[in-house]
């Protein structure tokens, strides 16, 4: 093999990976790899939420595209994905490091206030699927009755996860971890 | 996004966020290495990380490549230069260059009491004036300071000396170059060296050091710069990716920068593939109704197969055709876009779930490369309904699935899709051309334009070509031309380079074909690549489910006049090897090439790699010919280290494009194969199981 496209495309696309102008990426995804389009397109009047990526200030909604064996599918306009269990987040799906599946109380087990454990399962940048198990108590708002928040603890940190009920029982509101990569996803009913 | 901005962000909004881990990334030093300044360190780079270090300061340059193999094993590459060496100019040249090749091993990782400990030989197997043997502790202490003593042999222990505990080291005569000495190693002058590493804040940092190597050869003996002393300081900025930019003061007289470039393989710069969710499965229960009779009637399942078309077409898959039975479905792909093939085959999966009537019950999805099917992989419909949100789904769906032989004749009632063939493709892309470590330049590049085109005549036969156009031409005639005693079989590739304007790199017809399940077959006519024309047949034996494969390839060549038109040089020969290919698991893989060289040199060629999952692959190979060291010439047998990198990793995007490097410290006749395009393995073991496996964790994104 000769040496071409050698150190200089080395260098060029190490350098693509650190700098992380957004320039460089629009114009690298122009070129490099066209996006699809979304798979489903939500039903007129389809139920909506709120999600906010706390840690990337960004708030959006999400409308149901798919329901099946109690979970529901929240799927933004460019595609980005949520599945929601009763209200608990067990997957999502565009998002950056997703949450690829997870092992996750119910909300009635939740109101029992017991402790339990549960996993999170997301990729690292080779495709190797993580489990991570965290060990959690979940600790009763007194002042708000309808409060619950979940504290877990794991190898890789400390996480917290907060739930509001409605008075079916049913998750109004809640901020919920996805990943290391992604950070803390809060959702809310979009019609109340 | 940075784990740290997330905490800050975290931290501002007051949610009760991860804990601040404390973490001081083993810097890289003058050489490349994990280091401190000029001085190695005890530490040692994460597992997989690739790093890139241009370093210069007064006549002193040096561009260094590092993999971390193993979690503790280490590499690195180097190219150095010292100006002014040659006084009086020798062939009109005075720097003096250099490649070397270092190994490194962690001893220890540094524990509560314990410091991290590594052992490193440097230049081990080129000419020897880099040569240097060291052990090295480091420490942390608290979170922001790290100390580091060290004893150097060679090069590091040329200052300061404390003695020679290990008898004297010999002198040897490295003749040609290329093999390792290691009647040296830790023998002579053993002197001690020190440094200290402060983290000021996220990213600044400072650095001093006691350095151990006296630059005998290039301060005293040849006085391109002078050594005043032996400390060292110098400070490094880090910026918010993975690199660092550093400022130094070196031996009391010079100044001196780095850049350090680093790249994870375990953490992808966009944080995961970007794109938009998967098609949910539906299902069965709720399957679209097609009336009763569609089991015999093609029209309906026409409309089956063009309704999963269309769904499948927002991911760049082609339907190339679709049996349909009352309970099973087997449907041929070709996957244009996507960068994993799990992925490929679950979405292919979800598009069946939601357009197959509710008795069809087993999915058999083969993908096709080159018209030629690789693999049948069987999905139960009821699985893919039962795990969709199961926890941990992707390893219990790798459990489920089937991967299975398949031949190329089509199931009965299969419907081909029309209008596949013929189909023209074509594309124009920029490109750079670079020639590497030319004693009188080492650094030249051509800047052109290249033209590919591809002409699907039929499955499994295609014609394509590649024909370059130099715009800028850097690349000069080299003023070393070739010396080898062998015939000029790839050292005459200057003039190739030189002439070719344009260059029919390529142009050739290749038949793809599969005799038998597990076999594969390639006949390719034409220039099949830029110094040779001629037939190249080859035969590749994969079992899918096996994590070895045999491969046989002859050919017949005629070496290419250097305008890469479409003449011919006098030299012709057959060429060929027996291949086997090994994949040890974890990542780690092995290739045996045995066979006839370009020269008419018999021997073997072993190439080890490390591969990730994600498509980023490093590796390192080295021929042994039946061709004397002294007749091959410098360097005395052929070797390299070779890298793709996969564009997906860096954009997030939906592209299979890779880009390859061969780096090969000299490039001579000796150990010389065929650079033919669209070689079987490569071709065919994504879709096997040993590499689907790996990738599988995206089989539900």
């Amino acid at each position: 093999m000769i040496l071409r496209r050698s150190l200089l495309t080395l260098a060029a696309v190490v350098s693509l990976a650190a700098c992380n102008a957004v320039a460089v990426k629009t114009a690298a995804s122009k070129l490099l790899g066209p996006t699809a389009s979304p798979a489903v397109k939500p039903a007129a009047g389809a139920p909506q939420i709120w999600l906010t990526l706390v840690s990337r200030g960004i708030k959006f909604p999400m409308s149901q595209i798919s329901q099946r064996d109690g979970i529901t599918i929240y799927a933004s306009k460019d595609g980005a994905q949520v599945f929601l269990r009763n209200g608990i987040l067990i997957g999502t799906r565009g998002l950056g490091r997703d949450l690829m599946s997870a092992d996750a109380p119910s909300p009635a087990a939740l109101r029992t206030g017991a402790a339990h454990q549960r996993s999170y399962y997301d990729t690292d940048g080779t495709d190797t699927t993580i489990r991570h198990i965290f060990t959690c108590t979940v600790e009763r708002d007194a002042a708000a009755e309808n409060a619950t928040a979940e504290a877990c603890n794991a190898d890789i940190g400390t996480i917290r996860n907060q739930y509001w009920f409605d008075s079916a029982g049913s998750v109004s509101k809640s901020r919920q971890w996805v990943s290391q990569g992604v950070g803390y996803a809060a959702v809310e009913r979009k019609d109340g | 996004m940075t784990r740290s901005k997330y905490l800050v962000l975290c931290g501002l909004c007051g949610v009760f966020a991860l804990p601040v881990q404390a973490e001081m990334r083993p810097s890289l030093s003058f050489s490349g290495v994990t280091g401190l300044i000029d001085m190695p360190s005890g530490e040692q780079q994460s597992d997989g990380m690739l790093s890139v270090v241009k370093s210069q300061f007064g006549p002193i340059g040096r561009t260094t490549l590092s993999f971390q193999i193993t979690p503790r094993l280490s590499g690195s590459f180097r190219y150095s230069s010292v100006k002014d060496w040659f006084n009086p100019p020798e062939d009109g040249i005075t720097t003096y260059s250099d490649r070397s090749f270092d190994l490194r091993y962690q001893l220890t990782s540094e524990g509560r009491y314990i410091p991290a400990i590594a052992v490193g030989l440097q230049d081990i197997i080129g000419t020897g004036v880099q040569s240097g043997e060291y052990i090295a502790a480091t420490k942390t202490f608290g979170d922001r300071v790290k100390v580091t003593a060290g004893l150097g042999w060679g090069r590091y222990g040329s200052y300061g000396s404390i003695g020679s505990p290990f008898g004297d080291r010999p002198k040897v005569d490295f003749g040609e170059g290329g093999t390792l000495r290691t009647g040296q190693w830790f023998r002579g002058e053993m002197a001690p060296f020190a440094g200290v590493e402060w983290k000021v804040n996220e990213q600044w940092s400072l650095k001093a050091e006691y350095s151990s190597d006296a630059y005998v050869e290039e301060s005293e003996n040849r006085a391109t710069f002078e050594h005043n002393s032996p400390f060292n300081f110098g400070v490094e900025y880090t910026t918010k990716a993975n690199i660092r930019l550093g400022l130094y003061s070196l031996y009391g007289s010079k100044i001196g920068f780095s850049v350090q470039l680093a790249l994870d393989p375990f953490k992808n710069p966009r944080g995961g593939p970007r794109g938009p969710g998967p098609l949910p499965v539906t299902a069965s229960a709720a399957a679209k109704s097609w009336g009763p009779n569609w089991v015999n009637d093609r029209g309906t399942q026409t409309a089956m197969r063009d309704q999963t078309q269309a769904i499948l077409a927002r991911d760049g898959i082609t339907i190339e055709s679709m049996a349909i039975s009352a309970n099973r479905v087997h449907l041929r792909i070709r996957n244009t876009r996507l960068d994993n093939a799990p992925q490929a085959i679950g979405r292919t999966a979800r598009a069946l779930a939601a357009t197959m009537p509710a008795s069809v019950s087993s999915f058999e999805i083969v993908a096709m490369a080159q018209g030629v099917p690789l693999s049948n992989v069987v999905i139960r419909r009821a699985d893919l309904e039962a795990l969709e949100f199961a926890p941990g789904a992707d390893l219990a769906m790798d459990q489920r699935v089937q991967i299975l032989p398949v031949t190329a004749a089509l199931p009965e009632g299969a419907i081909r899709t029309n209008g596949l063939y013929p189909r023209f493709k074509w594309g124009l892309a920029p490109y750079v051309a670079t020639s590497l470590f030319d004693p009188g330049q080492p650094l030249q590049a051509n800047v052109g334009i290249r033209l590919t085109a591809r002409y699907d005549i039929a499955p499994g036969w295609v014609i394509s070509t590649s024909i370059a156009k130099p715009i800028y031409k850097g690349i000069e005639r080299s003023t070393f031309p070739s010396n080898s005693k062998l015939p000029h079989v790839r050292s005459d590739s200057n003039l190739y380079t030189l002439e070719g304007d344009p260059a029919v790199e390529r142009l050739t017809l290749a038949w793809y074909a599969k005799p038998a399940p597990e076999l594969y077959t390639r006949v390719t006519v034409g220039y099949l690549e830029r110094m040779y024309g001629g037939i190249s047949g080859e035969l590749l034996w994969q079992q899918p489910d096996k994590p070895y494969a045999l491969g046989a390839e002859i050919n017949y060549v005629k070496q290419r006049d250097y305008d890469q038109l479409f003449g011919f040089r006098d030299y012709s020969i057959v060429t060929g090897h027996i291949s086997g290919y090994y994949s040890f698991g974890g990542g780690y893989h092995a290739q045996l090439d045995v066979g006839r060289y370009l020269a008419g040199d018999y021997g073997a060629t072993l190439a080890l790699d490390r591969e990730f999952a994600n498509g980023i692959k490093v590796g390192a190979f080295a021929t042994l010919t039946d061709v004397p060291f002294d007749t091959y010439g410098e360097g005395s047998f052929d070797k390299g280290i070779r890298i793709s990198l996969p564009m997906s990793f860096f954009t997030g995007g939906q592209t299979q494009k890779v880009s390859k490097v061969t780096l090969r410290p000299l490039l001579r006749d000796g150990g010389a194969r065929l650079d033919v395009e669209g070689r079987l393995y490569d071709t065919v073991r994504q879709y096997q199981e040993t590499d689907l496996d790996a990738a599988w964790g995206r089989f539900w994104r």
